[in-house]
């Protein structure tokens, strides 16, 4: 490979950039900080318990928590109510509703496509009774509608968006020695999941069947209340997030630009690693493209899946730069620059990803059509769940081993040049000192990156548990910050590669002006050389003839 | 003739508390053990809630709050010589507002029952009180429920509660301060026990993305840590000097006490011996369990014998009564339960001279 910018930088100029790159870096952290709300908002919405009074089940009734049509209500569904008596109420006619979003401040709150996707859990509130325990592994079987209104439309002009049947393992436990009446620790329970919003209001239905022969909700215990927990990104950080990624994008694709600008300069095909390089600015800049802002005029429901896919894509990609980057610097006899020699550790990484693809495609791609469907509720899609990350782990665990390895060699040859390096000559010198001064600095740079990633991954996840930063009036949103932090962070990664590891200028004047083979030649014949050094210098020759 | 009365009475009241500025609630509040008068009126008003709006709002809650709490109560004391037995008409004669650990308990646990169900309404959905004030604190103005989403509905059950009962002590004395204070305990004891749940839904469910909330605790668990509270409730030194320079509706009034503490400023009265004047019925016939240590038993009620009726002086009778109880239940969701009737022995224990 030519020498790159990063050799012909001074430190001067080295600094001044890193600087910049730093602030940029607090300046990405201290918007999401201090901009920004919080990533996502919980809504809880407990569930009104409607009494359906048709003589035959009718699904295709909606039942309306609040509002003109509001349906009758049930205070309670003790079997010893007054009105559970005296109507002889079955659970055919109990129908738990909720309308998504609650209200406050005396006004209806609405969705909007700023929030991009929600997320509904159950939970669902069952008392104990002595007489009707719950049964081993009960199966909570919920025949579910989720209805979707404009403000605009009529009150009682509910739009089905899906309907299924679905069944939930419910896991709950009892404090030891707890007699009647306290409530079982229920685990939550995913309800549903949409990757657009583009109504107002959403309903949703709950019916709980009971059928004794084929074993439905039979031991479910006494289920008095289910609430349910609307998980959704917040409107503001969507936008903070959209118009970092804009900034990002704009800046990934001028560098990315330039980058290959130079290249074409050089006269002479792109090496792997130039090529590896290019692709990685390609493939961050997909990623930062904010084509989620779409969304806010055009319902996109496969946004959730898309973004699952670009990430993914981009974790690949960083990757195998790694792997080719640690390879092309090993300086031993073998002659590289092709793709193919990396088979092993590419083939790791292709792997991995189908194997998350195809889970990613399990559930959110099914979602598309049922938005209830998760692969997670049932035993068998557990275990292909499992199966696909096991798999991607082992992948990712032989990936992480070939990597080890080869940056475990690529230090080994450096030591070894090292001490040979006073009896080189100063082109060999210039030459080596170039190849390990540009590994070890991408080497710092990215164990930097990484550990700051994890730190900051722990410290948002400590700051979101019980355990919180000082005052809870802390005006810094620690998760928000964390995430354009961290994103910033890789992004500036890349961009900083980009422009360090681009060919320099320089460096090919200077070859050129060298008057190279002439010299080369009489080096070669002046110094005894180990087998692998003379490779090395051949293969630095032939690059310096090609050039 | 009846059903008039009631009404008219319901209107008198509500007359009363929009005039006189919830005088009577105030004072049904103050004296705690008699506020079993409040849950009696909150629950004939409850009807009357869909004509006046304004006040049925609050009258639900305070009704229903009282409710659990009057029953959390009883349950927490069943086996102490103090059974929390406040709907009974004796204790409502005694016109003294009496400052004891017990009073602190019972406003505690009030206004944990008003600030839970004023936070299950606003998850209910229906109800108008819960406003929508920026989430991020110290921020003025705060968020707007596009940009950062409304406050949790705990916090705003606590500033509902905090409102609502505290605007109802309006006296400036030592009580009053520590019904304030209590009230604020009662309020703590429901932030402090609530649970802390998470839900990771980053890349394939992973935890990159992960949303936490605060969930109200059972409320069981809440009247437990009252009392716990209880055991350890702080004895005020109260002197009139300190009405004069300080306002005891501030809350700054006890800085040196922690939030949740209660407090409490005259010794509890003898509860063995019963005592007309102050109210009190005594111990006398109560019952005490000697429930085997099979399962977990709670302490109070492990020593319930010795508490009740030894140390106050009485004896143990033990009687074995039959009686007639459910088995063999077989309940089908939500509202059938189909049981055979059972005869059961079972031994009771009470204090007799």
């Amino acid at each position: 490979m030519a020498g790159v910018v990063l050799e012909n930088l001074s430190w001067k100029k080295l600094i001044i950039l890193g600087v910049f790159l730093l602030v940029l870096l607090i300046t990405f952290f201290l918007v999401g900080g201090l901009v920004a709300p919080k990533p996502s908002n919980v809504v809880t919405v407990l569930g009104t318990k409607c009494y359906d009074n048709g003589k035959k089940l009718n699904r295709s009734k909606w039942f309306v928590s609040r509002g003109i049509h509001k349906c009758e209500e049930l205070q309670n569904l003790d079997p010893t109510d007054e009105m559970i008596v005296n109507k002889s109420i079955t659970e055919k006619q109990v129908v738990f509703s909720f309308w998504l979003p609650g209200p406050r401040g005396g006004e209806e709150r609405k969705m909007t496509p700023l929030f991009q996707n929600m997320l509904a859990v159950l939970q669902v509130d069952i008392e104990h009774s002595d007489k009707v325990p719950l049964s081993k592994n009960p199966v909570l079987q919920l025949d579910v509608r989720l209805g979707a209104r404009d403000e605009g439309d009529d009150e009682d002009d509910w739009k089905q968006i899906a309907s299924s049947v679905e069944d939930r393992n419910l896991q709950c436990t009892l404090e030891k020695g707890k007699g009647e009446g306290y409530l079982y620790d229920c685990e939550l329970l995913q309800l549903f999941e949409l990757g657009s919003i583009s109504n107002h209001y959403y309903l949703v239905n709950i019916r709980l069947p009971v059928n004794f022969l084929k074993g439905y909700n039979v031991g479910i215990g006494k289920v008095v209340d289910i609430s349910i927990h609307l998980i959704h990104q917040n409107g503001g950080f969507t936008i903070v997030w959209m118009s970092m990624k804009s900034v990002l994008f704009v800046m990934v694709l001028s560098l990315l630009i330039w980058f290959w600008r130079r290249i074409m300069q050089l006269g002479r095909p792109p090496n792997l690693l130039e090529r590896t390089l290019f692709s990685l600015g390609v493939v961050m800049s997909i990623l930062d493209c904010p084509i989620e802002l779409l969304q806010l005029g055009v319902d996109i429901p496969f946004m959730l899946l898309l973004n699952d896919i670009r990430q993914g894509a981009f974790y690949a990609m960083l990757m195998s730069f790694w792997v080719i980057f640690a390879g092309e610097h090993i300086m031993d006899q073998t002659e590289r620059n092709r793709l193919s020699l990396y088979w092993k550790h590419l083939s790791a990484i292709i792997f991995g990803s189908i194997c998350l693809f195809v889970f990613d495609m399990c559930e959110r791609g099914i979602q598309l059509k049922n938005p209830f469907f998760s692969i997670w509720v049932t035993s068998a899609g557990t275990k292909l769940a499992l199966a696909f990350i096991i798999l991607a782990g082992i992948a990712a665990g032989c990936y992480f081993l070939f990597l080890c390895y080869m940056i475990f060699c690529v230090m080994k040859n450096i030591s070894a040049k090292k001490a040979s390096l006073p009896t080189m000559s100063q082109l060999r010198r210039k030459y080596y000192l170039g190849v390990i001064y540009r590994f070890r600095f991408l080497m710092m740079a990215t164990l930097v990156c990484a550990a700051c990633t994890v730190v900051f991954f722990i410290m948002s996840q400590l700051n979101e548990g019980e355990w919180r930063w000082g005052d809870e009036d802390l005006s810094l949103e620690f998760t928000s910050a964390f995430f354009t932090g961290v994103f910033g962070m890789w992004n500036i990664y890349v961009c900083g590669l980009l422009s360090l590891y681009a060919p320099s200028h320089k460096t090919v004047v200077e070859i050129d002006s060298a008057d190279g083979s002439t010299e080369e030649n009489v080096q070669l014949t002046q110094l005894p050389t180990t087998p692998s050094e003379t490779s090395a210098l051949q293969a630095l020759t032939s690059k310096a003839a090609q050039d | 003739m009846t059903q008039h009365s009631l009404v008219w009475r319901a209107y008198f009241l509500i007359f009363l508390i929009s005039r006189v500025h919830s005088w009577s609630l105030n004072k049904i509040l103050m004296t705690g053990p008699k506020f079993g008068i409040l849950t009696e009126n909150a629950t004939l008003l409850m009807s009357l809630s869909s004509s006046h709006k304004g006040y049925g709002l609050f009258m639900d809650s305070i009704g229903r709050g009282a409710q659990r709490a009057t029953q959390e109560c009883q349950y927490q004391f069943q086996w102490e010589r103090w059974n929390c037995d406040i709907t009974s008409a004796q204790l409502m004669q005694s016109e003294q507002p009496r400052a004891t650990k017990e009073t602190a308990y019972v406003q505690a646990i009030t206004s944990a029952g008003v600030m839970y169900d004023l936070t299950r309404q606003c998850s209910s959905g229906f109800y108008n009180v819960c406003s929508c004030d920026g989430s991020k604190q110290g921020e003025r103005g705060g968020y707007d429920w596009n940009w950062g989403g409304c406050s949790d509905n705990v916090k705003v059950g606590e500033k509902a509660a905090k409102k609502l009962l505290d605007t109802l002590v309006t006296k400036r004395d030592g009580t009053a301060a520590m019904h304030l204070h209590n009230n604020m305990a009662g309020r703590k004891a429901v932030t402090k026990t609530m649970r802390f749940v998470c839900k990771c839904h980053g890349i394939t469910g992973s935890c990159s993305l992960r949303t936490c909330w605060k969930e109200l605790s059972k409320f069981r668990k809440i009247g437990r840590y009252i009392k716990r509270k209880y055991h350890h409730a702080l004895q005020l030194d109260w002197n009139e000097k300190m009405k004069d320079e300080n306002d005891p509706r501030r809350r700054s009034l006890f800085p040196v006490l922690p939030g949740s503490s209660m407090i409490y400023i005259e010794k509890s009265p003898n509860y063995c011996k019963a005592n007309k004047t102050l109210g009190i019925p005594g111990t006398m016939n109560r019952q005490c369990s000697r429930r085997h240590k099979t399962r977990k038993v709670p302490r109070s009620e492990r020593r319930s014998c010795r508490n009740v009726c030894r140390e106050c002086g009485y004896r143990v009778q033990k009687t074995t009564v039959e009686i007639l109880s459910t088995c063999n239940c077989k309940f089908k969701w939500c509202c059938k339960v189909n049981c055979d009737t059972c005869v059961v022995y079972e031994d009771r224990y009470h204090c007799v001279k």
